[in-house]
C-alpha cells in the first residue's frame, strides 16, 4: 500500500491538472487543486515517516528491476525535501486565494491550476529518481511548466522574461543531458545506485570527468549561482506574485539539492573535492554572490527586488558551504536550503499580502503599516531576522555551523564575506522595517479605493496569515532546537 | 583521425547552434538555434551507440545465447525518441511565447525589444 502511495504522489498532481483543462469553473478549480496539494503532502508526510522507521525504500516501474528497469528510491534526505517542496507548495495555495483571483485573468485560472500541478509533479519526480535520464526528463517537465507559469502576469515585460528563461534553461537542460551521456558512454548504466557502484573502476576516465563538469555546469545555471543569475532575477521581477513564493521555495532550491546529491552522495567527497578540485569554483560564484547580490539588494527601493537579490545572495551562502567539502559543512548547506525555503517563501508571501494592502512594491508607499497591518510586521521582522541571521532562527544556525566550518579550514577571507554582508542583510532588512513602523505624513491616503482594484484590510487575510504564521513557526523551532535539528540532518546524509 | 569523425561532426552542430543562440538578435532565430543544438546532442547519443560492424538491433534468432550478430545498442535510440518528444514540447511553448511576444510589443526583434 504505502508502496504505490510513492507513484500515486507523483502522478496524481498530473492526473488532476491534466482534468482541469475541461473544469471552466475558477472556484471549483481552485478548491480541487488545494485539496490535491493537501493529499500530495500528507502523502509525502506519510511516505516520509515509513522511510524513518524502516529504511530506504524502492518502486520499479513495471516491475522491471534496476539496471534494466526504471526505479524511484526514497531516501531519507529526499523524503525530507518532498515534504518540505509539498509543504511550501500546499501553503502557496491555501494562502493564495486572494492574490491569485487578484492578479490572473479568471478564465485562465483552470489551466494555471493545471500547469501548476504539473510543475509540482515534475519537481517531486527530480526528487525521487535513481535514473540518470529520467532526471533529464523531470527536470524538463517541470522547466516547461515554470515557464509557462512566469509568463502569466499583468506586466506585460513578463512574457519576455519567460522567453529568455526558456532559452537559458534549455541550454542548461541540454548541457545535463550530454553530460548524461559522457556517463552513460563510460560506465554503461543509467541507474545511480548501479553507477555509484561502478565508479570506482572508472574515476580515472575522462568520459566521466567531463560527465561530471556538464552536469554540475547545467545544474549551476538552473539554480542561478551569481554570473548566472539574470534570469532568475528577470523572472521574479515581472511574474505574478501568487507563482514567487512557490518557484523560490522549489524551482532553483530543487537543483541546489541535485547540486548537493551529485557532489556528496553519487560522485562523493572525495572525487569531488580532492580529485576534481570543484571547491574553489564553488567559493568564488558563491563569494561573488554574497557581496554583489547583499549590495544590489541594500539599493533597492523595491521590497520585491529586494528580495530577489536577498535570495540570489543567500544562494551564493549555501554554495560556500557546499564548496568547503565535509560533512558538516554539508549539513550547513542543507540549514541554508531549509532557511532559504521556509523564511524567503514567507517573505514573498508577506510581500503579495502587502501588495493587496497598498498596491505597490515601491518604498514610497510602505510607510505606516504597523497601524493597519500589524500582524504582517511583525511576521516580516521575524522572517528578517532569519534571513539575517539573528539567534533563534533557522538562519542564525545556519551561519554558526557554516563560520564554525570557516574557522577550521581557516578561511579568514571567506568569514569576513560572510560576516560583513550578514551585516549588510540586516541594514536591507531594517531599511524596510522603519518604512514599516514610521509614518510619513500625507504619503498614503488609505480610503482611496482605485477602480476595479478591492484593496484589502489585515482583517480579510486572517487566514493567509495563519499559513504563514505555521512556516515561521516551523522556522523558530527549528531554529530554537539548533542541536536537535543539526543532529537530524546529520542523520539525512549518511 | 576518422574514428573520431563523428563526434567531432556533432560538436561542430552544437557549437553553432549555441554560436546561433548567442549572436541571433531575433527571437525566433534563437529558437531554431536551439533545435540545433539540440540536435547536435541528438547526434552525439546516436554516435556513441554504434558498434563496429554492427547491424540494426533486430534479434533474428529465439533467445540472446543463440545469436552471434553484433548490433548496435539500441537503449541510446529509445532514450533519444523521449529526448525529440522533449525537444518538440520546448519548441511548441517558445514559439507560443514568441506568438505573445509578437502581440504585445509588436516585434521579435532583441534590439527593439530591449529599448521598452
Amino acid at each position: 500500500m504505502i508502496k504505490n502511495l510513492v507513484i500515486l504522489e507523483m502522478l496524481l498532481p498530473i492526473l488532476i491538472g491534466v482534468s482541469h483543462i475541461v473544469n471552466r469553473r475558477a472556484h471549483l478549480v481552485y478548491l480541487v487543486t488545494c485539496i490535491t496539494n493537501v493529499v500530495v503532502c500528507v502523502a509525502a508526510v506519510f511516505i516520509c515517516i515509513h522511510v524513518f522507521q524502516s529504511g530506504d525504500m524502492h518502486y520499479y516501474f513495471g516491475g522491471w528491476l534496476p539496471p534494466a528497469g526504471i526505479e524511484f528510491k526514497i531516501t531519507k534526505f529526499n523524503s525530507v525535501i518532498t515534504c518540505l517542496i509539498s509543504v511550501i507548495s500546499t501553503a502557496t495555495f491555501l494562502h493564495g486565494k486572494n492574490v491569485m483571483f487578484d492578479e490572473i485573468d479568471i478564465s485562465k485560472i483552470n489551466s494555471f491550476c493545471g500547469v501548476f500541478l504539473i510543475c509540482l509533479a515534475g519537481f517531486i519526480g527530480v526528487l525521487l529518481t535513481n535514473d540518470f535520464f529520467n532526471l533529464y526528463v523531470f527536470i524538463e517537465i517541470s522547466s516547461l511548466a515554470s515557464y509557462s507559469l512566469i509568463s502569466i502576469s499583468k506586466d506585460k515585460s513578463s512574457i519576455k522574461a519567460a522567453f529568455c528563461y526558456l532559452i537559458i534553461g534549455s541550454i542548461a537542460a541540454t548541457f545535463i543531458l550530454i553530460g548524461i551521456a559522457y556517463i552513460y558512454s563510460a560506465s554503461g548504466t543509467l541507474n545511480i545506485d548501479d553507477f555509484i557502484s561502478k565508479l570506482p573502476n572508472i574515476q580515472e576516465s575522462n568520459s566521466v570527468r567531463i560527465g561530471y563538469c556538464l552536469i554540475l555546469v547545467g545544474i549551476l545555471i538552473k539554480s542561478g549561482l551569481f554570473p548566472l543569475h539574470t534570469w532568475l532575477v528577470d523572472s521574479y521581477k515581472s511574474t505574478n506574485s501568487f507563482i514567487v513564493p512557490f518557484l523560490n521555495g522549489t524551482s532553483s532550491k530543487i537543483y541546489i539539492f541535485l547540486a548537493i546529491n551529485l557532489t556528496y552522495l553519487i560522485f562523493g567527497i572525495h572525487y569531488s573535492f580532492h580529485h576534481l578540485n570543484i571547491s574553489f569554483i564553488f567559493g568564488a560564484m558563491g563569494a561573488m554572490a554574497i557581496i554583489m547580490c547583499s549590495l544590489a539588494a541594500l539599493y533597492q527601493s523595491n521590497l520585491r527586488n529586494m528580495l530577489i537579490f536577498s535570495t540570489v545572495s543567500q544562494i551564493g551562502y549555501t554554495f560556500v558551504a557546499l564548496g568547503l567539502g565535509s560533512k558538516a559543512s554539508a549539513v550547513a548547506a542543507i540549514m541554508f536550503l531549509f532557511g532559504n525555503i521556509l523564511a524567503k517563501s514567507s517573505l514573498f508571501m508577506l510581500a503579495s499580502n502587502i501588495y493587496l494592502n497598498r498596491r505597490s512594491y515601491d518604498m514610497s508607499k510602505l510607510h505606516n503599516l504597523k497601524s493597519h497591518m500589524p500582524i504582517v510586521v511583525v511576521l516580516f521582522a521575524i522572517n528578517g531576522a532569519s534571513i539575517a541571521g539573528v539567534p533563534l532562527t533557522i538562519g542564525f544556525s545556519a551561519k554558526i555551523s557554516l563560520i564554525i566550518e570557516l574557522i577550521k579550514k581557516d578561511m579568514w577571507v571567506m568569514l569576513a564575506i560572510v560576516l560583513c554582508s550578514s551585516l549588510v542583510a540586516i541594514l536591507y532588512i531594517w531599511k524596510f522595517m522603519e518604512t514599516f513602523l514610521y509614518s510619513k505624513a500625507g504619503s498614503i491616503n488609505d480610503s482611496k479605493r482605485k477602480d476595479g482594484f478591492g484593496v484589502y484590510s489585515e482583517r480579510e487575510l486572517y487566514f493567509p496569515l495563519s499559513i504563514i504564521a505555521f512556516l515561521t513557526g516551523a522556522n523558530l523551532i527549528c531554529g530554537v532546537f539548533f542541536n536537535r535539528f543539526a543532529e537530524f540532518l546529520n542523520n539525512l546524509i549518511l | 583521425m576518422f574514428e573520431h569523425f563523428p563526434y567531432m561532426l556533432c560538436l561542430f552542430v552544437a557549437i553553432v547552434g549555441i554560436y546561433g543562440i548567442a549572436v541571433n538578435g531575433n527571437y525566433f532565430k534563437k529558437l531554431i538555434s536551439l533545435g540545433v543544438l539540440q540536435a547536435g546532442v541528438i547526434m552525439f547519443f546516436i554516435a556513441i551507440a554504434k558498434n563496429k560492424d554492427a547491424s540494426a538491433p533486430i534479434m533474428d534468432c529465439l533467445s540472446f545465447e543463440e545469436c552471434e550478430k553484433v548490433v548496435a545498442n539500441p537503449l541510446p535510440h529509445v532514450l533519444m525518441l523521449t529526448a525529440i518528444v522533449v525537444g518538440v514540447a520546448t519548441l511548441s511553448v517558445g514559439l507560443s511565447l514568441i506568438i505573445r511576444i509578437k502581440q504585445e510589443y509588436k516585434t521579435v526583434e532583441d534590439k527593439e525589444l530591449q529599448k521598452e
